[in-house]
């Protein structure tokens, strides 16, 4: 098991493709292999500075991004096991499909401490995506399954499409009253199950958790309650989106 | 009768019980409260005292609070044991189906905390009954656990995918010989009571304990078990009969248990309870019920448990 710790050096003047810092790409690599690895135009050691983090207790392969990476687009694209962890933000499709793959994530689980852009999660399959901040627009468009969660506002037409899988938000949406069911009020044990496991979420050798928001957004859902919307019907979708009651 | 020790001048026979391999696996049962637990328990639970023809011996080991379940609501820890694994297989998710996922608020859960690299052997839950939900099912992974939510009247049933499996030892056991019925109820419920904060351990039978303790075989062919009559009073005139003149009444008390330790100890704590509440001529003397060795290959020798 490995982790591969990636400090950003400077932000670039334009958007990247940061689709090959992918654990299945990183997996069986040098450091030196790494760091020769493309990033459009560019070698991954151009712009991040990789060291290679010896774990006492190794648990799950994991890549850790430090830095504004705004400008980084399909960060984690189509991850399927181990973690991603980001300190701090990062530009478009998180998480989502790689070149022509009808698939995005397939399992393993994300975690971004700041904010997203657009699509994120999308045709997200398995695992579990957790954003501290907001996110973009169309948040987990044509969703499989899977868990997101997202503590900050959310950006235009979540859940496009979506299937199946839940989103976990703190806050209610504006969707669309054809294609999203109105907000029924909730009772299961599942959401004391899902909240415990991502408070309880071990990375490897040490208790992870999550950050201040997600924590403050899953105590007040546990203290307010719980509605679910489902959707999208518009494609015979049975998605969860579960919000605070009073809301 | 060779008498080695006593407790509170109640004699101890110098024999050993002799119990069995089992399948065993444990579950969780929690609700919204203690009471839907605790219904939803005594359903599964039921007419499930002997292999001999319930197919299943199955108990609450203990009740759990809030902090010890997995949703954070009351429940109740089931221990299920049964001959082999298919059989096992074949009754939990049919309980489960029947007395869990039908009563209230409920939601049942592995109580043995491992994925298939510690217990390859898997015992269905919600892999079966998540067909109940006609599609409507929601399966989810969080952690190394798959959970099944299916719609239901008041909400949704929660259940755990499967849950692991392990070897446990069915058939320890201890008989109290008394001089009526009222001081071998007496020792009998004060054993039972002293036993039942111990976990791995259930004692399947009603109040923990039977009447009918039975030896291996019939004189009918079609019978694998019958009465004991070596411990049946009636009978004391048999040339077989281990009574006494004066035992009027014997209780046997039935211990499953996950392991050799955890069936030794119960046997200890149970004996030593029905001792100190009688008096020598209520209780008459402990002994156990075993077969010569033919049954099992597990030998609680009475001696050496109380030591």
């Amino acid at each position: 098991m490995s982790t591969w710790k990636l400090e950003l050096r400077q932000p670039p003047p334009y958007d990247v493709d940061a689709s090959p810092i992918r654990l299945n790409v990183f997996r069986g690599l040098r450091q030196f292999e790494i760091e020769q690895l493309r990033l459009g135009s560019h070698e991954l050691a151009e712009w991040f500075r990789v060291t290679r983090v010896t774990q006492s207790h190794p648990s799950a392969d994991r890549i850790v991004l430090v830095g504004d990476l705004r400008r980084f687009n399909n960060v984690a694209s189509q991850h399927r096991q181990g973690e991603f962890i980001v300190e701090g933000s990062v530009g478009n499709g998180l998480g989502g499909p790689h070149g022509a793959s009808q698939i995005g994530m397939r399992g393993g689980f994300i975690h971004v401490h700041g904010d997203a852009g657009d699509y994120v999660g999308h045709r997200m399959r398995r695992g579990m995506l957790v954003v501290e901040g907001s996110v973009g627009a169309l948040l987990a468009s044509q969703m499989i399954a899977g868990t997101i969660v997202v503590a900050g506002t959310i950006g235009a037409h979540p859940a496009y499409c979506m299937r199946r899988g839940t989103l976990v938000l703190s806050q209610e949406l504006d969707l669309c009253s054809t294609r999203f069911t109105v907000a029924n009020p909730s009772f299961t044990p599942f959401h004391t199950l899902l909240a415990r496991a991502i408070r309880n979420r071990r990375g490897p050798g040490e208790r992870v958790g999550t950050g201040a928001r997600v924590s403050e957004m899953l105590n007040h859902l546990e203290s307010s309650g719980l509605c679910s919307r489902r959707g999208d019907l518009a494609v015979v979708g049975q998605g969860e989106i579960i919000l605070p009651a009073s809301s | 009768m060779t008498t080695p020790f006593q407790i509170n001048g109640i004699p101890i026979e110098a024999t050993f019980a002799e119990a069995f391999d089992m399948k065993a696996t444990r579950l969780i049962i929690t609700a919204d409260d203690a009471q839907w637990a605790r219904d939803a328990a005594a359903a599964m639970t039921g007419f499930g005292t002997s292999v001999i023809a319930c197919g299943i011996e199955i108990d609450v080991e203990k009740v759990l609070n809030e902090s010890e379940t997995p949703d954070g609501r009351p429940g109740v820890a089931i221990l299920a044991f049964a001959m082999s694994g298919s059989e096992l297989e074949k009754q939990i998710p049919r309980r489960a189906g029947q007395c869990v996922l039908t009563c209230p608020t409920t939601a049942i859960y592995a109580g043995l905390d491992g994925d298939k690299t510690v217990f390859p052997k898997r015992i269905p839950l919600g892999k079966t009954l998540r067909y109940f939900g006609d599609g409507h099912q929601i399966s989810k992974v969080l952690g190394d656990k798959r959970y099944w939510r299916i719609p239901v009247m008041d909400g949704e049933f929660v259940c755990e995918h499967d849950v692991g499996r392990i070897d446990g030892i069915g058939g320890g056991n201890f008989l109290l010989l008394a001089s009526s019925i009222a001081a071998a109820t007496k020792a009998c419920r004060a054993a039972v009571e002293a036993m039942r904060p111990l976990e791995g351990i259930i004692t399947p039978f009603p109040g923990g304990a039977t009447r009918s303790g039975s030896k291996v075989g019939s004189k009918y062919k079609t019978l694998f078990a019958s009465t004991n009559e070596a411990f049946c009073p009636a009978l004391n005139y048999l040339e077989s009969s281990l009574l006494n003149a004066d035992v009027n009444a014997v209780l046997e008390v039935v211990i499953d248990g996950v392991d050799f330790d955890s069936i030794s100890r119960a046997m200890k704590v149970g004996i030593h309870a029905a001792c100190e509440v009688s008096d020598p001529s209520g209780l008459l003397g402990v002994t156990a019920g075993n077969y010569g060795g033919k049954l099992g290959r597990h030998h609680f020798k009475l001696a050496e448990v109380l030591a």
